[in-house]
């Protein structure tokens, strides 16, 4: 009971542009013949799926993902190709299909039900566990057009739940209804699994196949494309789908706005303790429990400097006191730029995995060195912080200001001369490249890279017609980042640039969309190298921590 | 056979399909009943008016308004089944698009709520037969037998009419031209004996009409006569409505299921 096997399956749709009559099939000529064309949703489909199974479908719309459903459902007859499903299915049903609007929520129930094969009798007795299921005591008896879509997508999946079912089919499912419902729809689909049921689902949460499937197909133009575990498979339509035509695919399109939307709201933070910094600076806060004496800017040599060049080797050194035992601790270092108080960059010793071990009364010091620093022309104020940790962990915005124990606000600069050519804030290593680089992702409006990865710019689509002049890197809220003047396509070869939304200007052509991947726990706009090095009082002498880029 | 059945199987759907169609014709169950009433009660008050008071029609001993109402329900509740059941399947596109079962059950469906409204409208002429005062018709036990000859002629040409429309979006429109002639190709308001002066061949046609017979069935049941000598005794009549309802039944579920694999590809939504 409960597998499914489908050989060679292929299913035909006829598109017909106009409505079929009686009249136009009986005087073809009379009526211009209706053209009728044939798509293939489905093709050569070889399929099975082990009892207990649960598999995930994905593709692109109209990859034939929610006909390969029906087909297992039995709604739809292959073209040619055999079906064989051995055990009762269940389908949860698609928004609003099998409900009446003017029924009440119960005699949809019934009507449900018995469209899925249940008896009146046998949904009378699971009645009240299919109402507290779907939490709809309260408006049961109310007529169903008063649900809203995601009350009735809790009816149609308390439904399906309860019909017993070997097979049960979902399709995009978890679209509605509230985190809190969601949450048990998925832990009813683990029981339902760990109970040996098979599911089928289609979805384009990649996380839902993930979580819930244990094999994966990835469907493409009614092909089976790939067949491996659900992450493979995730991943690769994922990929795909951003590689061609990104901007066509509502799924990934609806990806990339999340990601835009959580880059927007990074970048707003950034100028928002930029602002906030800028109103503060030169004043100090906190309690007092460890006490920063100072801070000083060493190079390579270790003598403290105040003027750097792009590219040397930079140490914050920060000398402390320590007052009273403290058992939870992190220090953190900011640099903003003085023009604008633009947030640069920011870290931690938390940020960076670095547990400090408690700190006993005494004097210490602790040095972050920050090589290379590639920051450009100009004057810069950094900040210096001991926190408190245990308030930073209670909270989740990473931007939440723990209770310092001593904060020195933009209390300290230094200079950096940078090299001619090249404006904006940070210095991003690259060289001039005439060569064709197959990576180019001249073909997409929008390109979605890691912090850290390669980027070719300025390669025109056919070919290096026309050099290039001037490649600027522009954040979304108008920061330049990075400005080079170069003689052709500019092959970049670390883009070290923190997760937001950016836009690749070359002269005066359109600016191309730049998504940095989220997921880096600094803060600013640029990615230094760096290491920790720390002497502490307490019963570890010293620790040392390296942090390569 | 097998389908047939399939339809026992699904029975309690059946059931809740048809409660649906009653339930969305008549918003609250309660005034459904009562409008359920109301309408053929109406119409038999307006018919008892105009046949008795305004021009009272000569016959026999029966009057002629309960032999008109004898013919109108049964009438009504073929042409209004036919009517909204031959775009029931078409319509009902997201059912059949995500689910499996005999799609036959949807303007099956749909028969079924009619019927519902022709039982109560059979009360109301029960009471007029009453009312009357006409002596109990020995055939009155012959009242369950044509209802459900009724059913099932109804659910034939339904099929027929519902399995084409989803394919043949004209066909409505062919059905309404269809109901048009056929209420006067059937002796609602004329009685049966006076096409015995027709043509032997039209009149053969004629009474292919499987309504010909049926009303006359209810009419032989309830007023315990036939009107006109045509069909013969009630035994023949009985004979001919069966045959032919059974004929245009069977044509009409094989006709439907020979088109309902294809359904999912045509129908709407």
């Amino acid at each position: 009971m409960g597998d499914i096997r489908l050989r060679g399956l292929s299913k035909v749709f006829a598109v017909s542009h106009e409505k079929p009559t009686l009249l136009r099939e009986l005087m073809p000529r009379l009526m211009r013949s209706a053209r009728l064309e044939s798509r293939w949703a489905l093709r050569d489909v070889d399929l099975d799926v082990a009892p207990g199974t649960s598999l995930g479908i994905v593709g692109p719309n109209g990859a034939g993902k929610t006909t390969l459903l029906s087909l297992i459902a039995g709604v739809l007859k292959p073209t040619s190709g055999t079906v064989h499903v051995d055990g009762r299915v269940a389908t949860v049903l698609a928004l609003g299909s099998g409900f009446h609007p003017e029924l009440t929520g119960r005699q949809n129930v019934f009507l449900n039900g018995a469209i899925l094969g249940m008896s009146t009798r046998e949904i009378r007795r699971k009645l009240d566990a299919i109402v507290a299921f779907s939490e709809l005591e309260a408006s049961i008896d109310a007529p169903l057009r008063t649900y809203s879509s995601g009350m009735q997508l809790r009816l149609g999946f308390a439904i399906a739940a309860h019909s017993d079912f070997d097979i049960l089919l979902l399709d995009e499912f978890l679209t509605v209804g509230d985190v809190a419902f969601q949450e048990k729809c998925l832990r009813y689909l683990e029981a339902a699994r760990a109970q040996g049921k098979t599911l089928v689902m289609v979805s384009q949460v990649s996380a839902l196949i993930e979580q819930l499937c244990d094999r994966a197909v990835l469907l493409v133009e009614g092909r089976l494309a790939v067949d491996a575990s659900p992450h493979e498979v995730t991943d690769l339509y994922l990929q795909r789908s951003l590689d061609r035509h990104a901007q066509r695919d509502d799924a990934s399109v609806r990806e990339l706005d999340m990601m835009r939307q959580q880059l927007s709201r990074r970048v707003m933070s950034e100028r928002f303790c930029g602002e906030s910094v800028r109103r503060r600076a030169g004043t100090r806060e906190g309690t007092g429990a460890i006490e920063i004496s100072g801070v000083e800017f060493l190079d390579s040599a270790d003598q403290p400097q105040s003027v750097f060049q792009t590219g040397d080797r930079c140490t914050v050194r920060a000398r402390f006191i320590v007052r009273r035992a403290i058992p939870q601790a992190r220090f953190g270092v900011a640099i903003f730029r003085e023009a604008d108080f633009a947030y640069v960059y920011g870290t931690n010793t938390m940020a960076d995995g670095l547990t400090i071990p408690e700190l006993a009364v005494g004097m210490g010091e602790v040095r972050l060195t920050i090589e290379p620093l590639w920051l450009l022309d100009g004057a810069y104020r950094v900040s210096a912080a001991w926190w408190d940790a245990a308030s930073v962990v209670a909270s989740d915005d990473p931007y939440a200001e723990a209770s310092p124990y001593d904060y020195h606000i933009g209390a300290y600069a230094f200079q950096v001369i940078g090299p001619p050519g090249a404006a904006g804030v940070c210095y991003l290593p690259h060289q001039f490249d005439a060569a064709d680089a197959g990576e180019a992702p001249s073909a997409t409006l929008c390109v979605v890279i890691n912090t850290g990865d390669p980027l070719m710019i300025g390669q025109d689509r056919a070919g290096s017609s026309r050099p290039a002049r001037c490649v600027r890197i522009i954040r979304e809220d108008g920061l330049e980042c990075f400005s080079v003047l170069a003689r052709g396509p500019v092959r970049i070869m670390q883009l070290n640039l923190l997760p937001a939304r950016y836009w690749v200007c070359v002269d005066d052509r359109r600016p191309q969309e730049l998504l940095v991947r989220p997921g880096r726990l600094e803060h600013g706009c640029v990615s230094l190298g760096h290491r920790w090095s720390l002497h502490c009082p307490g019963p570890q002498e010293a620790l040392m921590e390296a942090r390569p880029l | 056979m097998r389908y047939l059945a399939e339809f026992f199987r699904y029975r309690d759907l059946l059931f809740w399909l048809t409660i649906k169609e009653i339930r969305v014709r008549y918003k609250s169950p309660l005034l459904g009943v009562l409008w359920a009433f109301l309408v053929p009660l109406c119409l038999s008050a307006t018919l008892w008016i105009i046949f008795t008071r305004i021009i009272p029609v000569p016959m026999g001993k029966q009057p002629f308004f309960l032999f008109v109402i004898l013919g109108i329900f049964p009438w009504n509740f073929f042409a209004q089944s036919v009517s909204t059941g031959t775009t029931s399947v078409l319509e009902a596109g997201a059912l059949i698009k995500k689910t499996a079962f005999p799609k036959a059950l949807i303007p099956l469906s749909v028969v079924a709520a009619n019927f519902f409204n022709f039982l109560i409208a059979l009360v109301v002429v029960i009471g007029f037969v009453a009312i009357s005062s006409l002596a109990v018709s020995r055939w009155v036990w012959l009242l369950p037998v044509a209802c459900l000859l009724g059913f099932v002629l109804t659910a034939g040409v339904v099929f027929f009419t519902a399995g084409l429309q989803v394919r043949y979006r004209d066909i409505k429109y062919l059905v309404e031209i269809g109901l048009l002639v056929g209420f006067y190709l059937t002796p609602i308001f004329y009685p049966l004996g006076l096409i015995a002066k027709a043509p032997p061949l039209l009149q053969s046609l004629y009474l292919l009409n499987p309504l010909v017979s049926l009303v006359e069935l209810f009419r032989a049941t309830l007023l315990g006569s036939t009107s006109g000598g045509i069909l013969g005794s009630v035994w023949s009549v009985l004979g001919t409505a069966t045959a032919l309802s059974a004929a245009v039944f069977v044509v009409g579920l094989l006709v439907f299921r020979r088109r309902e694999s294809g359904f999912a590809d045509w129908v709407l939504g």
